[in-house]
């Protein structure tokens, strides 16, 4: 037996594990960052309990306990995945079999995939590799995002068909037309970033957010573009069928909507594609119009200066995470604070208000950046 | 519309037909009530902000002062009863231990629901006065009207034990004996 080469060992690490090592820290992402959202999902059901009972000077569920110990109500998520688990699996006699049980996972899949282009932390360079904090670096960059995301809605409409049921039917419909009728506006509105910054991949408008306007100002998306911000912001609740835009939810005219004869972890399953692609409609938010991981005035290069690189990455995911975490809170803030609208008043403000704004946005942005003749 | 709105409170506007239906409460466009929004209020955007900072004032103040909610945790804590409030009936006793109650059946008669049934005896030692051998409430069928204790000759039953929580698996247990009805009062019970 040969002793063992300390120089060997850096000599395998460097020819065989440094080229992978990017492939493995995507890799790593990809396992960690849907399960992380799926794990929150837990979290954010607790926040919109506990949040909702606060706004409304309640004190919200916080009875199940271990030891007599509340948690401050978390376990009851803990007590929802058990039911949801647990529970029987009913299946309504008009069902379509096949589709019904493929729909859940068909609205589920689309909204876990979205989050894969969006940068978490810059790229840190570590032994002379460089390790990005993005699963895909894809050229069609966000675009992938809206193509994945509309994928969903076959997901609610099956759901909706194969129950064989006319008020999951409608929810269905419902969900189909609004969302589609708003991804136009949630695209449109982000042309206008796309063109000040000239790019359509999330890394390189994240990138080029950490610089300063004029100097003083963070140079954000919301602050060159407040407009597209707001319709974005609209557009994102209504694709993601959040209250004020909860349509395809209406307990008092469809019962419940297109997971109506859905039950147990199949109930769970949209359930958490819907808070999934909250997390990821938040983290396009941030991504496009707040700087993505940047802290405004400490850009990556200077945050590198004074750290290593895998510190900056941290600090810039814990800055990334604060970020998405309080469009989160937004997504609950405004629930319990707005009264829903109708469904032609939906549709009204789609197509009459937001649409005409967004295309107008894009010309006077247009207009503005030929005028200045300079790249922001 | 002024002329059917002095009458409004005499007539019955459904019922009668040959009246027009008052819509005098509804406010309707044109009405010198209703305000156009301006056009920052049609943008929607500061008037929801205005919302936001109302609900999250609720917020902060609740979260920083959990303690000042007007929840009541209610097996823990209990809301205080007022004096006459009636709960669930008890027996009174003499110094001696025996029941007041001589069996005279006013309950029973009083009892709108038909919930006390009252089998009488007689004291071996004592001819003059009877006493309730059996004396069973089905609190089941019982409205808590207080009847029974107005209609008490003796002040042998009263609903002063401020007990509401009256729940129990089986129904037989529901239905309250002479020893549970004369069984004294802990707090918390």
């Amino acid at each position: 037996m040969d002793q063992i080469d300390i120089r060997n060992i850096e000599y395998i690490f460097r020819t065989y594990i440094l080229p992978y090592l990017p492939l493995l820290v995507k890799f790593a992402l990809a396992v960690i960052i849907p399960s992380v959202m799926m794990s929150s999902v837990a979290v954010l059901a607790w926040v919109e309990r506990r949040g909702s009972a606060m706004i409304q000077d309640r004190l919200g569920p916080n009875r199940s306990n271990i030891f007599g110990f509340t948690f401050f109500g978390l376990l009851h998520s803990v007590n929802d995945a058990v039911k949801f688990f647990t529970k029987e699996t009913f299946i309504p006699a008009k069902a379509r079999l096949f589709f019904y049980f493929l729909a859940p996972a068909l609205v589920l899949v689309p909204a876990l995939l979205t989050f894969s282009v969006i940068p978490v932390a810059a790229p840190a360079e570590v032994f002379g590799v460089k390790i990005p904090f993005q699963i895909a670096e894809l050229d069609t960059g966000i675009l992938y995002t809206f193509a994945i995301s509309s994928l969903a809605v076959y997901g609610l409409v099956i759901a909706g068909w194969s129950s064989g049921n006319k008020f999951s039917l409608l929810g269905g419909v419902r969900s189909a037309s609004q969302m589609l009728s708003y991804e136009v506006v949630l695209g449109i509105s982000l042309i206008t970033i796309f063109m000040i910054f000239s790019e359509i991949e999330p890394y390189k408008i994240v990138e080029m957010q950490g610089d300063l306007l004029f100097g003083i100002i963070p140079k954000w998306g919301i602050l060159l573009s407040p407009i597209a911000f707001v319709l974005f912001l609209a557009a994102s609740y209504a694709e993601t069928n959040r209250t004020p835009f909860d349509l395809p939810e209406g307990d008092s005219e469809i019962v419940a909507g297109y997971h109506l004869e859905y039950g147990g972890m199949k109930f769970a399953m949209f359930m958490m594609s819907e808070y999934v692609s909250m997390i990821t409609m938040s983290a396009i938010v941030v991504t496009m119009f707040f700087g993505g991981y940047q802290i405004p005035f400490f850009n990556t290069a200077k945050l590198n200066a004074v750290f290593h690189p895998l510190i900056t990455a941290a600090i810039q995911i814990a800055s990334f995470s604060i970020k998405v975490g309080f469009f989160m809170w937004l997504y609950v803030w405004v629930r319990w604070t707005l009264p829903r609208f109708r469904y032609d008043q939906i549709m009204k403000l789609c197509y009459i208000n937001m649409f005409p704004i967004a295309v107008a946005n894009i010309f006077i942005t247009g207009a503005v950046i030929l005028f200045l003749n300079y790249r922001f | 519309m002024g002329g059917n709105q002095s009458n409004e409170k005499t007539s019955n506007p459904g019922c009668q037909s040959g009246n027009k239906i008052n819509v005098v409460n509804i406010i309707q466009p044109g009405d010198p009530k209703t305000r156009r929004l301006n056009l920052l209020e049609n943008t929607y955007i500061f008037e929801i902000i205005k919302g936001l900072s109302v609900t999250i004032r609720h917020f902060i103040k609740n979260i920083f002062n959990i303690k000042g909610l007007p929840t009541i945790t209610y097996p823990e804590t209990r809301r205080p009863l007022p004096e006459n409030y009636r709960g669930r009936h008890r027996l009174t006793k003499r110094e001696d231990g025996t029941p007041r109650c001589v069996a005279c059946f006013l309950c029973a008669t009083a009892c709108p629901a038909d919930c006390i049934h009252i089998e009488a005896a007689e004291y071996e030692n004592n001819p003059h006065e009877k006493y309730p051998a059996r004396y069973d409430i089905d609190i089941l069928r019982c409205v808590f009207c207080g009847l029974c204790v107005e209609a008490c000759p003796c002040d042998a039953i009263r609903m002063d034990t401020g007990k509401y929580d009256l729940c129990d698996y089986t129904r037989k247990s529901l239905i309250y004996d002479k020893e549970f009805l004369m069984k004294d009062i802990e707090k918390n019970d």
